[in-house]
C-alpha cells in the first residue's frame, strides 16, 4: 500500500496500480481512447495526461505505476487544452463534419445538411454512430472546430474478408485490435506497420484476413472505439436496444454471450465475460435472421407443401406416431435444449419408440474437470484442431497455466494448432495409436509412421516428470487404452453430449436409420440421409432439410426460448429467451409438450437405457483402395445444417464440405480446385468438390464429417474424378 | 542509479545510433578507437554488475561495426572480455546491435525495444531504463562518448574532468562542425567556449566571404541561433536558454543563402517522418506542422498561419510521449523566434530572400552580362532558354523549371545568370 | 534456402535477433522477398505480422527488389543546406523515379538517407558502395551516365 494525493485528496493505492485506476476506482474520470480494460496499457493516445508535481511534462495516467507520496492532478486547466488539442489532431485525420456540425442535434429530426459532400462520410452514415468513444469524447470535450486541414487518408475500404468490414480511414491508431489479437487471442494477426504519418495497422503483407491466420473470432471488433472495424451483419443496425446474456449452443464450450436486441430482433453476438469463436461471434445473429428459415408449420397434401395452423400439423402428427406406435423412430441433435431432450425420452418411452442421436457417446463419460488439472503438465492434443475447434478452450488452459503448460500436437493434418505447439508431431495417418504408446510407454514406433527416432527421443525427454493429459475429439479417434497416469479430456463437440450419455441410447444412429422396424422418422434438428422409404417423416427444424418429408413444424432457434443446456464439465447452462420466436416458430419441447398432448400422453421422468457403443473397422490401403481417408468432425454445424451451407461467410471460411488433398495427389488423380471427385470406399460414396491444400499428407484424402454422411471412420478409399 | 537496483540480471548498453543529421563523432570514435568505448563498457560493467552489454550502432555506419567487432575480438583474446575479466571475478560479454535506419531508435527505450527484437516504439518514462531496461532488468544506457569518456576519467580522477568546462557543464564536447564554414570536421573543444569562437576561430569563418546567418545545434531536436547570440557560451542551460539544445553535438552553419523557413521545414519533415507513429500530437502535430510550412515555402501561406504553427509547435512540444515529438518543434520554434521577419517575407510578400523556395524564385539572364555563350540554352534540360549565338539569352518563365543548371554552367567570366525573388504580385 | 538457415543458426535462432537476420538476409538477397519471411517466422516461431511490421519500420529493409545499383542519396542537414534537394531532384528526373522506387529497367533503385555521417564531403552520393563527395546538379549526370554503361 501507498499513498499518493490525487486532485488535493489523500488516496491510497495498491502496488501495481495504475493511476487511471485508481482514479477511477476513486470516480475521477479521465479521458481515454487506448486504453481498455483487459489490456495492457499503451499510453498511446495521450488523453489521459496527468500532471505530476516535479516534472515539466505530464505523464500518462494509464502507464503511471506511481511512487508514495506522487502529488498528481488530472484536470487542471492546461491539461484540457492539451488533450483538446490532442484530439483536434486525431480528428484531422478522421471524418469529422458531423461531429462538430452546430446543427447536429436538428440533423437527427430532419436528416438536413447543407454540406452534402462532407456528410458522405460524416457520423451519419458512419456504423458506428451513437456507439462511437470518439463521438462521446468530441461531446465531453467541447471540441467545435478543428484548426487543422482535414487530411482524408482515402484508402480503400476493405471489404474482401467474411463477417467485418475495415475501414482504416476511421481507424485512429489506438493499437487495441492489435493488442486484442495479440494477447488475449494469441493469433498475432494484426501488427502497426510502416511507421510516422504512414502508420497503419493491418495484417502481415497486407493480405486479406483469410489468409493471415485469423481466426475471426471478432475480438478485435469489439475493442474498436471507432467505425474502423464493423460486424457486416449488423452495420446498419442502430446500437443494441437491450442485451440478453444467454449461452451458445454452437459447440461443447457452452460460451456466455449477449445478445443485442433491437426491435425483436437479434443483431448481433457479443462475448459476455470470456472470450467466444467465429460460430458465437458471428454465427448467430445471420442464422437467426436467415431468409431461408421456415417459421410456418407445413404438410403435404396432395404432394404439395403448404402452410397450416399448428393445430393441424400437431393433429397430423400425433395422428401418424398414434398409428406407428413402437414403429417410429425419433433422431434428434444434441443442440436442443435439455429440457427438450428429456422430453423427447419421455415421449420416446410412452411410444416405445427407437432414440437416436448423431454423436460418437464412446469416450464422453471419462469427464475430467478442468480446475482438478494442476502442476506441470503437458497437453498432448491428438488429431484435433484446438483453434479451428477448441479455441475458446486453448485461451482457458493457456491463461490458467500462463507460460507453464506445454502442448504436444500429433495430428497428421497440419492443423491450425501449429503456432501454439511445443512439439509437433506430424504422423502418417493410422499410427497414432502405436505413437502414443511409444511416449508414453515402452512400445516401438513403426518405422513406416513418418517420425523419426531422434524426434520420438526428444518428445519423450520433453514430457518425461510431467503430468500428460491427452485430449482429443472423441469423433476423430476411436479406441484408446493408455496407461492409468495419464489423463484423459475426450471433447465432445456438441452440447448436451454429456447429458445424453448419462440417459444412455440404445441404438446407433446408423442401425436406427437403417431399421426394417420403423415406419414413422421424426428428425428434431438433425439431417440424415435416408436409407428407406418411410411411410411418414415428419421434420422439427428451423430449416428445410435435403430430403422427402411429410410435415414440418417450425422450430425456434437458441434464442428463442428459456432453458438450459449442459457443458462440456457437465455443469448446466442457462438459456435466456432473448426475442419471442419468429412468426409461428416454437420452442422444440413446446411442441413436443403439444404432441404429447394431442396424444394424451402425460410425459414422466425417462428412463434409463444402456449405452450403445460401436466396434471400429481396421483396414490398411491396398490395391483397390490406395489412399487413406482421413476424417475430422465439423464443428461448425447448427441443427440440420453446417454453417457453410447456409452462411456465405463460413462457406469462404472452412470450406469443409470439400475433399481437401495435397498437389502431389491431386496431380496423380488428374483433379483440379472445385472439380468434383468421387471418393469410394467399402461402404462409402460420396461426391465431393476439391480442396487443394498442403496441410494433408500426400497420399490421403481429408475430409470432414458430418452427421448426414452418416457413420464413417478413417478408412481406405480411392477417389475418382466426376465430370459433372 | 542501476547499481541500487535490486536483482541480478542487469545490463550495459551503449547508444552508438547517431541519428542526428549532421553529426559523425560517435562514428569516429568507433572507427578511430573503439577500445576506449569497451573499456568504458566494462568499467562500467564492474560498477553496476552486469554481465552482458550491447552496442547498437546504426545500419548507415557499417565500417564502425567491423572495427568494433575487430576491437572486441582483440579484448577477448587478451582477456580483457569474457570470463573473469583480469582475475577480478568478472565475466562481461559484449555484443554488438546493428540498427536498421530508424532515428527514433535512438531514444532509450526505443533503442531497448529494438535491441529485444521490436518495432522501436518508445514508452513512457517512469519507469526508466535504470528500474526496467532490456527484458525487464536495470539497464544502464549511455553515448558513445559518455563511455569513451569514461577510462580518461578513472585514470586522471573526477576531479580533473570538472576542472575543464563551466560549473554545470563540465568537461570538453565533441562538436561536428559542418556546413557553410570553411574547416569542416570534429572539433573538441572545453564547454563554455563561445559560439563566436568555434565558427571563428576554429572553422575559419565562412566560406566565398559570405555573411554568417545561423548556427544549428542538437540536431532535429535542437534550434537555431541567430547571429546576434554569437557571444553565446556553449554550456547545456544557455543553449536550452537559446531554444536549442547540445544534444549529439551536430553544428550545422548558415549563411546568407540558407533561407529559415526551408530550415524549419526540413527539420520538421525529418522528424515527422521519423516519427514512431505511436502518439497522435508527434504522429500528426508534425505532420501539420509540415503542411503548414509547406504552404509558406510554395507561397501560399494565409494570415494566421504564424499563430497556427505557435499553436501547433507549442502543443506538440507539451504533449509528446518521447523525447523526439517534444523536442521536434524547437527548429520551428527558434527560426520563428529569431527570424521572423523572414516567415513573414513568405507569407506576406510571396518572397525567399534567401533565393532557396523554388516557387518565390525565379531565373533571369542579365542582358548586359550576357555573352550570348549559348551554353546555358544546350544545358537546359526543359528548353527553356532562347536567343541566338552572340547576344543575349532570355529564359522563359514559363517553361522554366527552377532546377538551377543554367547558373552552375554559365561561364564565371559572364556570371549572367541571376536568381531574384520579386514580389509576386 | 541453405544461406537463410546459416544466418539462423548464426543467431541461434533467436527471435530477439530478428533485426540482425533480416540485415543479413536482405544482404543476401538483395531485399527481403515474402517466402524468405515466411520461413523465417516459421522457423524462429515468431509470427509473420511482426516481421512484417519490423521490415516496414525500419527504412533500412526493402520488401521489393532493388535494382542493380542502389543510388543513396544523403539528405542530412549538411547536405540540404549544401543542396542536396537540387541533387536529388536532379536524379529523380534523370532516371524517371521517384526515391525509394527502382528504374524498369532495373538498373537503378534510389534512395535518401538521413545522414552518412560524412558531413564534410556534402552533399554525397553513394552508387553502390562507392562515395561521391560534393555533388552538383553537373556531376549528377556524368554519375549516371558512367553506370549506366554496365
Ligand atoms: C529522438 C531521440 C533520439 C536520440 N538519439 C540519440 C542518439 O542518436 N545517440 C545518443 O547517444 N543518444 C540519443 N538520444 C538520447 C538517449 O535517449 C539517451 O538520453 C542517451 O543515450 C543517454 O546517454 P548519455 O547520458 O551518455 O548522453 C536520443 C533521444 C531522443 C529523444
Ligand atoms: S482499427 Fe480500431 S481498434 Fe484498431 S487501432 Fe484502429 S481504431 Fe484502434
Ligand atoms: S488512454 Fe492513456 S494514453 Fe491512451
Amino acid at each position: 500500500m501507498i499513498s499518493i494525493t490525487l486532485d488535493g485528496k489523500k488516496v491510497r493505492a495498491k502496488k501495481g496500480e495504475t493511476v487511471l485506476q485508481i482514479a477511477q476506482r476513486k470516480g475521477i474520470k479521465i479521458p481515454t481512447l487506448c486504453h481498455h480494460k483487459d489490456l495492457s496499457p499503451f499510453g498511446g493516445c495521450r488523453l489521459c495526461i496527468v500532471q505530476v508535481k516535479g516534472r515539466t511534462h505530464p505523464l500518462t495516467a494509464c502507464t503511471l505505476y506511481p511512487e508514495h507520496g506522487m502529488v498528481i492532478k488530472t484536470n487542471t486547466p492546461r491539461l484540457r487544452k492539451q488533450r483538446k488539442f490532442t484530439l483536434q489532431l486525431i480528428l484531422s485525420e478522421h471524418p469529422n463534419a458531423c461531429l462538430i456540425c452546430e446543427r447536429e442535434a436538428e440533423c437527427d429530426s430532419f436528416q438536413e445538411c447543407i454540406k452534402k459532400s462532407a456528410v458522405t462520410f460524416g457520423c451519419k452514415s458512419c456504423p458506428q454512430n451513437g456507439n462511437c468513444e470518439l463521438q462521446d469524447l468530441v461531446e465531453e470535450l467541447k471540441i467545435k472546430e478543428i484548426p487543422f486541414d482535414f487530411r482524408y487518408r482515402n484508402l480503400e475500404v476493405e471489404r474482401h474478408d467474411p463477417f467485418f468490414d475495415r475501414d482504416y480511414n476511421l481507424c485512429i491508431l489506438c493499437g487495441r485490435c492489435i493488442r486484442a489479437c495479440q494477447e488475449i487471442r494469441h493469433a498475432h494477426t494484426l501488427d502497426f506497420h510502416h511507421r510516422g504519418p504512414d502508420t497503419l495497422v493491418g495484417t502481415a503483407f497486407e493480405l486479406p484476413h483469410l489468409e493471415s491466420g485469423c481466426q475471426f473470432c471478432g475480438a478485435c471488433v469489439d475493442v474498436c472505439p471507432t467505425g474502423a472495424l464493423r460486424d457486416r451483419f449488423s452495420r446498419y443496425e442502430k446500437p443494441a436496444e437491450k442485451t440478453v446474456k444467454t449461452t451458445c449452443v454452437l459447440c461443447s464450450l457452452g460460451c456466455s454471450i449477449n445478445l443485442g436486441v433491437n426491435n425483436n430482433k437479434i443483431t448481433c453476438s457479443t462475448p459476455s465475460n470470456n472470450q467466444i469463436c467465429v460460430r458465437g461471434r458471428f454465427g448467430i445473429a445471420p442464422l437467426v435472421n436467415h431468409p431461408k428459415r421456415i417459421t410456418k408449420p407445413m404438410l403435404k397434401k396432395d404432394n404439395q407443401l403448404v402452410e397450416v395452423e399448428w393445430d393441424e400439423a400437431v393433429n397430423f402428427v400425433a395422428h401418424k406416431l398414434q398409428a406407428n406406435r413402437s414403429r417410429a423412430g425419433i433422431l434428434f441433435s444434441p443442440q436442443l435444449t435439455a429440457e427438450a431432450i428429456e422430453k423427447l425420452y419421455s415421449l420416446a418411452d410412452s411410444l416405445k419408440a427407437r432414440l437416436a442421436t448423431p454423436i460418437n457417446l464412446n469416450h464422453t463419460l471419462s469427464t475430467l474437470q478442468l480446475n482438478q488439472i494442476k502442476g506441470n503438465v503437458v497437453f498432448i492434443i491428438l488429431n484435433t484442431d484446438m483453434v479451428a475447434d477448441f479455441s475458446v478452450l486453448l485461451l482457458k488452459l493457456r491463461k490458467k497455466f500462463k507460460n507453464k503448460a506445454s502442448y504436444v500436437v500429433i495430428d497428421a493434418v497440419q492443423n491450425t494448432s501449429n503456432g501454439f505447439a511445443d512439439v509437433r508431431l506430424n504422423l502418417k495417418p493410422g499410427a497414432e495409436k502405436e505413437l502414443l504408446q511409444a511416449l508414453v510407454g515402452t512400445g516401438r514406433v513403426p518405422r513406416n509412421a513418418g517420425i523419426s527416432h531422434e524426434k520420438i527421443t526428444h518428445t519423450k525427454n520433453f514430457i518425461t516428470d510431467k503430468q500428460i493429459i491427452l485430449i482429443y475429439n472423441a469423433s476423430n479417434f476411436q479406441e484408446l487404452q493408455l496407461p492409468k497416469s495419464i489423463k484423459q479430456l475426450p471433447l465432445p463437440s456438441q452440447v448436451n453430449t454429456l447429458e445424453i450419455a448419462r440417459y444412455g441410447v440404445e441404438a446407433t444412429y446408423e442401425e436406427t436409420l437403417k431399421s426394417q422396424n420403423i415406419d414413422c422418422l421424426y428428425t428434431v434438428g438433425v439431417a440424415p440421409t435416408p436409407h428407406k422409404k418411410y411411410e411418414t417423416v415428419i421434420v422439427q427444424d428451423c430449416f428445410i432439410p435435403d430430403f422427402d418429408f411429410d410435415v414440418f413444424l417450425p422450430a425456434a432457434t437458441f434464442t428463442e426460448t428459456n432453458g438450459s443446456i449442459i457443458d462440456i464439465e457437465g455443469k448446466t447452462r442457462r438459456l435466456r429467451r432473448a426475442i419471442a420466436p419468429m412468426d409461428e416458430s416454437r420452442p422444440d419441447d413446446w411442441i413436443v409438450e403439444e404432441i404429447a398432448s394431442h396424444l394424451n400422453l402425460r410425459l414422466k421422468k425417462p428412463r434409463r437405457r444402456k449405452l450403445m457403443t460401436k466396434k471400429t473397422i481396421k483396414m490398411k490401403p491396398n490395391k483397390d483402395y490406395p489412399l487413406r481417408l482421413i476424417i475430422r468432425e465439423n464443428t461448425y454445424l447448427y441443427r440440420n445444417k453446417t454453417l457453410s451451407s447456409i452462411l456465405k461467410g463460413f462457406e469462404r471460411l472452412r470450406y469443409d464440405r470439400h475433399v481437401w488433398l495435397n498437389e502431389g495427389t491431386a496431380k496423380k488423380y488428374k483433379l483440379q480446385e472445385n472439380m468434383r471427385a468421387r471418393i469410394i470406399g467399402r461402404k462409402i460414396l460420396f461426391d465431393m468438390p476439391v480442396k487443394i491444400s498442403s496441410v494433408v499428407p500426400e497420399g490421403s484424402v481429408l475430409i470432414f464429417h458430418t452427421p448426414s454422411m452418416g457413420h464413417i471412420e478413417n478408412q481406405p478409399v480411392r477417389i475418382e474424378c466426376t465430370k459433372f | 542509479m542501476c547499481r541500487t537496483e535490486p536483482g541480478r540480471t542487469k545490463y550495459i548498453v551503449c547508444n552508438g545510433d547517431e541519428g542526428d543529421p549532421g553529426a559523425f563523432m560517435d562514428r569516429s570514435v568507433l572507427e578511430a578507437d573503439p577500445h576506449s568505448v569497451i573499456e568504458g563498457l566494462v568499467i562500467g560493467a564492474k560498477a553496476i554488475g552486469a554481465h552482458q552489454g550491447f552496442v547498437y550502432v546504426r545500419s548507415e555506419y557499417p565500417l564502425a561495426v567491423k572495427r568494433l567487432k575487430i576491437a572486441l575480438k582483440q579484448s577477448e583474446e587478451y582477456g580483457l572480455l569474457g570470463h573473469n575479466i583480469l582475475d577480478t571475478g568478472l565475466n562481461f560479454n559484449i555484443d554488438v546491435v546493428q540498427g536498421a535506419g530508424a532515428f527514433v531508435c535512438g531514444e532509450e527505450t526505443a533503442l531497448l525495444a529494438s535491441i529485444e527484437g521490436r518495432v522501436g516504439r518508445p514508452r513512457q518514462r517512469p519507469p526508466y531504463p535504470s528500474e526496467k531496461g532490456l527484458w525487464g532488468k536495470p539497464t544502464n544506457i549511455n553515448n558513445v562518448e559518455t563511455w569513451a569518456n569514461v577510462p580518461m576519467i578513472i585514470l586522471r580522477g573526477a576531479k580533473w574532468f570538472s576542472s575543464i568546462g563551466t560549473k554545470t557543464s563540465k568537461g570538453t564536447k565533441i562538436f561536428s562542425l559542418v556546413g557553410k564554414i570553411n574547416n569542416t570536421g570534429l572539433v573538441e573543444v572545453p564547454m563554455g567556449i563561445s559560439m563566436r569562437e568555434i565558427i571563428y576561430d576554429i572553422g575559419g569563418g565562412i566560406p566565398k566571404g559570405k555573411e554568417f546567418k545561423a548556427v544549428q545545434t542538437g540536431g532535429p531536436s535542437g534550434g537555431c541561433i541567430p547571429k546576434s547570440l554569437l557571444e553565446l557560451p556553449i554550456d547545456y542551460e544557455s543553449l536550452t536558454k537559446a531554444g536549442s539544445m547540445m544534444g549529439s553535438g551536430g553544428m550545422i552553419v548558415m549563411d546568407e543563402e540558407t533561407c529559415m523557413v526551408d530550415v524549419a521545414r526540413y527539420f520538421i519533415n525529418f522528424t515527422q517522418e521519423e516519427s514512431c507513429g505511436k502518439c497522435p500530437p508527434c504522429r500528426m502535430g508534425t505532420k501539420h506542422m509540415v503542411y503548414v510550412l509547406d504552404r509558406i515555402t510554395q507561397g501560399e501561406g494565409k494570415d494566421g498561419d504564424i499563430k497556427l504553427l505557435h499553436n501547433l509547435a507549442e502543443n506538440v512540444k507539451l504533449s509528446s510521449l518521447c523525447g523526439l515529438g517534444q523536442t521536434a518543434p524547437n527548429p520551428v520554434l527558434t527560426t520563428l523566434k529569431y527570424f521572423q521577419r523572414e516567415y513573414e517575407a513568405h507569407i506576406k510578400e510571396k518572397r525567399c530572400p534567401a533565393l532557396v523556395c523554388k516557387n518565390l524564385i525565379s531565373y533571369t539572364i542579365d542582358a548586359e552580362l550576357c555573352g550570348g555563350c549559348t551554353i546555358c540554352a544546350k544545358n537546359c534540360p526543359s528548353d527553356a532558354i532562347s536567343g541566338e549565338p552572340k547576344k543575349a539569352h532570355t529564359i522563359d518563365q514559363v517553361k522554366c523549371t527552377k532546377c538551377g543548371i543554367c547558373i552552375s554552367v554559365c561561364p564565371p567570366k559572364f556570371n549572367a545568370v541571376k536568381k531574384v525573388s520579386p514580389t509576386l504580385i | 534456402m541453405k544461406k537463410i538457415d546459416k544466418v539462423l543458426k548464426k543467431y541461434d535462432y533467436k527471435s530477439s535477433r530478428i533485426i540482425q537476420i533480416l540485415n543479413e538476409i536482405q544482404e543476401i538477397q538483395n531485399y527481403l522477398p515474402k517466402h524468405v519471411l515466411e520461413y523465417v517466422s516459421r522457423q524462429l516461431k515468431l509470427p509473420l505480422s511482426s516481421i512484417y511490421s519490423i521490415a516496414t519500420f525500419y527504412s533500412a529493409f526493402s520488401l521489393k527488389p532493388r535494382g542493380k545499383h542502389l543510388v543513396t542519396v544523403c539528405m542530412g542537414t549538411a547536405c540540404h543546406v549544401r543542396g542536396a534537394p537540387a541533387v536529388l531532384n536532379r536524379l529523380e528526373e534523370k532516371l524517371k523515379i521517384k526515391s525509394g522506387d527502382t528504374t524498369v529497367d532495373n538498373r537503378f533503385t534510389l534512395k535518401t538517407v538521413n545522414c552518412l555521417g560524412a558531413c564534410a564531403l556534402a552533399p554525397i552520393v553513394v552508387v553502390d558502395d562507392e562515395y561521391h563527395g560534393q555533388t552538383t546538379v553537373n556531376k549528377v549526370d556524368q554519375l549516371v551516365q558512367n553506370y549506366e554503361k554496365d
